[in-house]
């Protein structure tokens, strides 16, 4: 791919400008009136402190004499993701740290933006599966190895399947495993054919596990063996496009370009990656010539942003919020009708307008042009008239309802909940629904949700803030549509839709991709004709890079393929 | 004054105690279950179970306690699964960074606020005396928290003078990145220390021995050098209380300058449930306060001996 | 233990007004037991001094702009229009502009007032109340009591304010309400410790041991001789509390804890808007003027009336 192909989404500038110069000029003199404030502090305070350097920030440019430039990353997570297998810190952690570090026997092409991301082949070179999809058998790269020097072949496979799968196992990782149950969900057994060819057995017939693979990252044994689990994280070695050459917990961590990777070596020479939460700190960072790279700014900097010449990424995403209603009690169980008037209750485009337009307002549960989306389905408008003639006929007054929404206040992916509950809840309160609503931490959320609905401390709660990666693969459909969780639970908000269930297990096992994505989409009608979900925004997944930054694609999906990318000197 | 210094150890122990009986207390009260915080929204009961036993977390509170107390006692504060590193390491990572911000912003705030106190103490009710005074109603007035926002985009993302954030330790820009969380975090003590010292200068002008040394006919100089001695202590105790607060780490300013100190190590661990951090810390926390206090009440005793009965 | 007598500062981010208690002490003592006549001098003082009076005449005026918001605008402060977003200060009909949700800011300071002011009192008034039992009693009766109260207060005054805030807030859930209580439990210590000191002073003072041997009932000595002479220490502090009850609100706001939407709470509000600044700073600021103001005007009353109390201050 050529770094200049045209991005649709991309909004690009001429040339880095400054902003207006009466702008400049207020903040200047803002500038002098804090500064002669600051002044007379030193003054005061002279003697024996820090004052006495002048130096500026702007050390803009490298100083390696590399090809590809040093690429700064101003992320949004609260600390550096650790570099197990998986990564912490959400998908941001194998965003910027799983996918670079690790290879996975498959992974997703990134290197492009016009189709969702498929799994290809990379530790695996190449796979067979038998008729009904129980046995699949992946022959290995040959000549791979960690960035130890470790050979990467079959025993390296079965270790990694061991550590998460086999609880007797001596490297057996209790925490890991538990975070990577989903992903290991469907393999039941998994054998060494020979040096570079492994064999896995599912539970059951299972079109998804190339998809599963992607995230199944392989470290190197020795290393494991060696530290041990719990002193793993300081010395993470894989086989990924870039080796961690530097990792201090909660302050940064440098990757390195692997210049012995068996495939497409990487352009860039380092990755240099910072945490930073507050996303203020992240924009003056990325202003300042300190990174190159920043997450999520706020939506309202985008203009200025774009007038100094940054480049600003918006696309296509498979991450929406989609907030899900409480079908294990009254008032929503059973009630199509009450569902479907809050849905077009919703105003979707005031709330993307609050939003500076960074999301798009979602009409069904993936984006348009997603494969799973279901073509000639309007989902649903924001009608109030359809609102409070549904709502009458779902048996209940206006004013006769009030409910409970949890949301949480943060966490990466969720876009901007604050502003967008204050506009819901305005919405709803427009055809006589009341809302209560109930912020709660990220993990306070995410244990809601594992709880389920349907627990006593958790049943005063009608609907629920959900932040889904809709559609970015389809195994992630499974606990938020089945009628049962893995456990076996009950559907953590009460889902069970029949129809849903049998269309989803159809897809599962379907032979061709193309067949899974049909059943996939009946599902979706479903779901979107009896309202399971409050169908809201869609995330375009908001970044901003320095204008130096070359080569990115803003594929459609949460992560990102960093080989193509360069930073010019 | 041996002794002394052994009684208020002796005194402080129960305290410390006190203070993590305290947050234990409240960390098991939060929302959110600890294990599932750990291992994230896909695993089965099975393996939450498998955690939570791992994390002690199926015991009853006291015996948890007391296994902690008794690991701390015997120098281990334990493994922390949320960062999966030992809660040590990551406390004296934290600690250090947090040291060397609390120690300039300590000496900034503290020798500025001891010169404006100073200086308007002596001119009290004169014009400098005034603009001082505002300048410190306006530091205990102004959210650090919204003044580092302010000096961010000024000076970091509008001008370009500042880095906006880390610490600079590594690659010898540490005093270009000291500026703004310095200044930002030290505004508070700045300003009680120059409320404090200005207070103490005009209290003890208004003192007898001083009418009494003017009587003798000592000079300006040789009365100033009385007056800042009796002035010291008060000053010495804000000093401690301050340096204390300090060193136990600005989670506002920590965060928006990303200087990973004490402050957001607790504040991080209380968000992911991590309890032995959160105890760990908490209790390194109150240690260094009361060792600090302790250091200056024993300084205050030297220099006055007036004070010694009232210490011990 | 620690024998720091001077009433004293919170954390870091939490300043908190200095003050010279043994001053207020000394006031105490010349007073003795004649606390009218106190009252009356000190009135008189305050009246007399410009900046305290200017302080609360701006106090007042806030909270009389906040009582009568529906009366001083006709906009709705939860309802906004998306097109409005983000208008700069005077602009057509928003003299304060519009906030991030198209609302009117004016209304939305005015009816915020409510919140902020409450949020500032309430935490105030609490801590006073309770934490002046705590350390008068202590101070009074002593002994393994009154040791045993302040060596537990201590406990919650050895560790920074904002991180004992966050625990209390985090293990209450975010919310205006909650974060009150935590601010509340933050300044108990502080103030039962000033009251201590202030009690174990008057306490030890001739006209109490007078009072003591005239037979006198415990119970009667302290309502009546030691509470109003300890009272006047405490008002001194507590009146420097309510600008740093407002700041931990606005901190515990930044960290996702304080009040939430969509009623408007100054705290929130500037931190709701911070993402904004770069397109309309000088909106984005007004929330935290006001704090700064009331913060501001509520430690120059308070500096106001503990020169009006001490009466060596002349005037």
């Amino acid at each position: 791919m050529s770094p200049d192909e045209p991005i649709p989404s991309r909004r690009r500038v001429r040339r880095p400008g400054r902003t207006s110069p009466g702008r400049s000029r207020a903040w200047r003199l803002f500038a002098v009136l804090i500064a002669l404030g600051l002044i007379a502090a030193a003054c005061g305070g002279s003697s024996g402190d820090s004052s006495s350097e002048g130096g500026s920030a702007d050390t803009g440019g490298e100083a390696e004499g590399g090809t590809g430039g040093t690429l700064r990353i101003a992320m949004s997570a609260g600390n550096v993701p650790w570099p197990s297998t998986p990564p912490n810190e959400g998908y941001e952690g194998y965003r910027f740290v799983g996918n670079n570090i690790y290879d996975g026997l498959t992974r997703l092409n990134l290197d492009q933006t016009e189709e969702l991301p498929t799994p290809q082949p990379s530790l695996a070179e190449s796979w067979e599966v038998n008729a009904d999809q129980t046995e699949w058998t992946f022959t290995l790269r040959q000549g791979v190895t960690f960035h130890d020097g470790t050979p990467f072949n079959a025993d390296a496979v079965i270790f990694q399947f061991d550590r998460n799968k086999t609880p007797e196992f001596e490297f057996f990782d209790k925490i890991n495993s538990a975070r990577y149950n989903a992903t290991f969900r469907y393999f039941k057994t998994w054998e060494k054919v020979d040096d570079y060819t492994v064999k896995f057995t599912m539970t059951q017939p299972y079109a998804w596990t190339l998809y599963d693979l992607l995230t199944v990252y392989f470290p190197s044994p020795t290393v494991v063996r060696a530290v041990g689990n719990d002193n793993y994280n300081p010395s993470a070695v894989g086989t990924g496009p870039f080796k961690m050459t530097k990792y201090v917990d909660g302050e940064v961590m440098e990757l390195t370009r692997n210049d012995e990777y068996w495939g497409t070596k990487a352009k860039l020479d380092k990755i240099v990656l910072y945490p930073q939460a507050e996303a203020a700190s992240r924009l003056a960072a990325l202003q300042s010539g300190e990174v190159e790279w920043a997450e999520v700014p706020s939506p309202d900097a985008v203009p200025q942003l774009e007038a100094e010449g940054f480049q600003v990424m918006m696309g296509q995403h498979p991450g929406a919020i989609m907030p899900r209603f409480n079908e294990h009690r009254a008032p929503f169980k059973d009630n199509v009708k009450l569902r479907q008037a809050l849905n077009y209750a919703l105003d979707r485009e005031g709330t993307n307008a609050l939003m500076n337009n960074v999301g798009e307002p979602a009409s069904q549960y993936v984006y348009e042009g997603h494969p799973d989306y279901v073509e000639d389905n309007p989902g649903y408008s924001y009608d109030l008239d359809k609102a409070k003639q549904l709502l009458a006929e779902s048996g209940f007054e206006p004013g006769q309802l009030n409910l409970k929404m949890v949301y949480t206040t943060g966490g990466s992916g969720n876009m901007f909940p604050g502003p967008m509950m204050e506009k819901l809840q305005a919405d709803f309160k427009a055809i006589g629904v009341n809302v209560n609503i109930v912020p709660v931490e990220w993990n306070t959320l995410i244990t809601i949700g594992l709880e389920g609905l349907d627990k006593p401390q958790n049943a005063d709660i009608d609907i629920l803030w959900a932040s889904p990666a809709a559609g970015m693969i389809p195994p992630g459909y499974n606990v938020t549509f089945l009628c049962d969780r893995p456990g076996p639970q009950p559907n953590a908000a009460g889902l069970c839709d029949p129809v849903i269930n049998e269309n989803y297990l159809a897809a599962m096992q379907a032979a061709t991709p193309e067949e899974s994505h049909e059943y996939v989409r009946k599902m979706m009608t479903a779901a979107l004709d009896n309202a399971h979900f409050l169908f809201w925004m869609q995330d375009k997944n908001l970044r901003v890079l320095a204008p130096s930054v070359q080569g990115y694609h803003h594929a459609q999906s949460w992560w990102v393929d960093f080989t193509t990318i360069s930073v010019d000197g | 004054m041996l002794n002394i210094f052994i009684r208020r150890v002796m005194l402080s122990i129960p305290i410390l105690l006190g203070v993590t009986v305290i947050i234990f207390l409240l960390m098991t009260v939060l929302p959110g279950d600890p294990a599932t915080a750990l291992v994230g929204e896909d695993a089965t009961p099975a393996s939450i179970a498998r955690v939570r036993a791992d994390l002690g977390l199926d015991d009853p509170l006291p015996v948890r306690y007391v296994n902690w107390l008794g690991d701390t006692l015997s120098g281990d504060l334990g493994y922390s699964p949320y960062r999966r590193r030992d809660v040590t390491d990551l406390i004296t990572q934290a600690w250090t960074n947090t040291a060397i911000l609390a120690g300039f912003s300590a000496l900034f705030g503290l020798v500025g606020g001891v010169a404006l106190g100073f200086v308007a103490g002596i001119k009290r009710g004169k014009a400098a005396d005034k603009v001082i005074s505002v300048f410190s109603l306006t530091g205990l007035s102004i959210p650090s928290f919204f003044l580092a926002i302010v000096m961010l985009i000024i000076f970091s993302a509008k001008l370009g003078w500042l880095p906006s954030s880390g610490t600079g330790l590594d690659d010898g820009t540490f005093f270009q990145h000291l500026i703004m969380p310095m200044v930002a975090g030290s505004l508070t003590t700045l300003a009680i220390t120059t409320r404090v010292t200005r207070a103490a200068i005009i209290e003890t002008y208004g003192a007898d021995f001083v009418q009494t040394l003017r009587a003798k006919g000592l000079g300006n100089t040789e009365i100033f050098r009385h007056v800042f001695k009796n002035a010291i202590s008060p000053v010495l105790t804000t000093s401690g209380l301050q340096v204390g607060y300090l060193l136990g780490g600005a989670v506002l300013i920590e965060t928006i300058f990303r200087w990973p100190g004490m402050g957001m190590l607790v504040f991080n661990a209380i968000s992911s449930r991590d309890l032995l951090v959160v105890q760990g810390a908490t209790l390194v926390i109150a240690l260094t306060f009361v060792l600090i206090n302790l250091v200056v009440d024993l300084v205050q005793a030297t220099i006055d001996p007036r004070l010694r009965r009232v210490v011990a | 233990m620690t024998t720091i007598t001077t009433a004293t500062p919170l954390g870091n981010d939490l300043p908190l007004l200095t003050v010279e208690d043994h001053r207020a002490a000394w006031a105490a003592q010349d007073v003795g037991v004649d606390a009218k006549s106190f009252w009356a001098e000190t009135t008189r003082r305050f009246l007399r001094n410009r900046m305290g009076v200017f302080a609360l005449a701006v106090l007042l005026l806030l909270v009389a702009a906040a009582v009568f918001a529906p009366l001083l605008t006709s906009y709705d402060p939860l309802v906004g229009n998306a097109q409005d977003r983000l208008k700069g200060v005077f602009s057509d009909g928003h003299i304060f502009g519009t906030d991030e949700q198209g609302r009117d800011m004016f209304a939305r300071i005015l009816y915020g007032g409510r919140l902020s002011l409450l949020a500032a009192f309430v935490p105030t008034v609490v801590a006073t109340v309770v934490g002046t039992l705590i350390g008068t009693w202590a101070g009074f009766v002593r002994g393994v009591v009154g040791n045993g109260l302040m060596r537990a207060m201590d406990m919650l005054y050895a560790f920074p304010a904002i991180l004992l805030a966050i625990a209390v807030g985090a293990s209450l859930g975010p919310g205006l309400k909650n974060t009150i209580i935590a601010v509340s439990i933050v300044f108990i210590p502080p103030v039962a410790r000033v009251a201590e000191s202030a009690a174990r002073t008057v306490s030890m003072q001739e006209y109490m041991e007078a009072a003591r041997l005239s037979g006198a009932n415990r119970w009667t000595l302290l309502r009546t001789q030691l509470l109003p002479n300890v009272l006047n220490q405490i008002i001194v502090y507590s009146s420097g509390l309510v600008g740093v009850s407002m700041i931990i609100a606005a901190s515990l706001s930044f960290l996702g804890l304080g009040s939430q939407p969509p009623a408007p709470e100054w705290g929130y509000m500037l931190n709701a808007m911070r993402g904004s600044i770069y397109v309309a700073p000088l909106v984005v600021v007004i929330p935290g003027i006001f704090i700064f103001v009331v913060s501001v005007a509520f430690n120059m009353a308070s500096d106001a009336l503990r020169e009006s109390m001490d009466s060596r201050s002349g005037g």
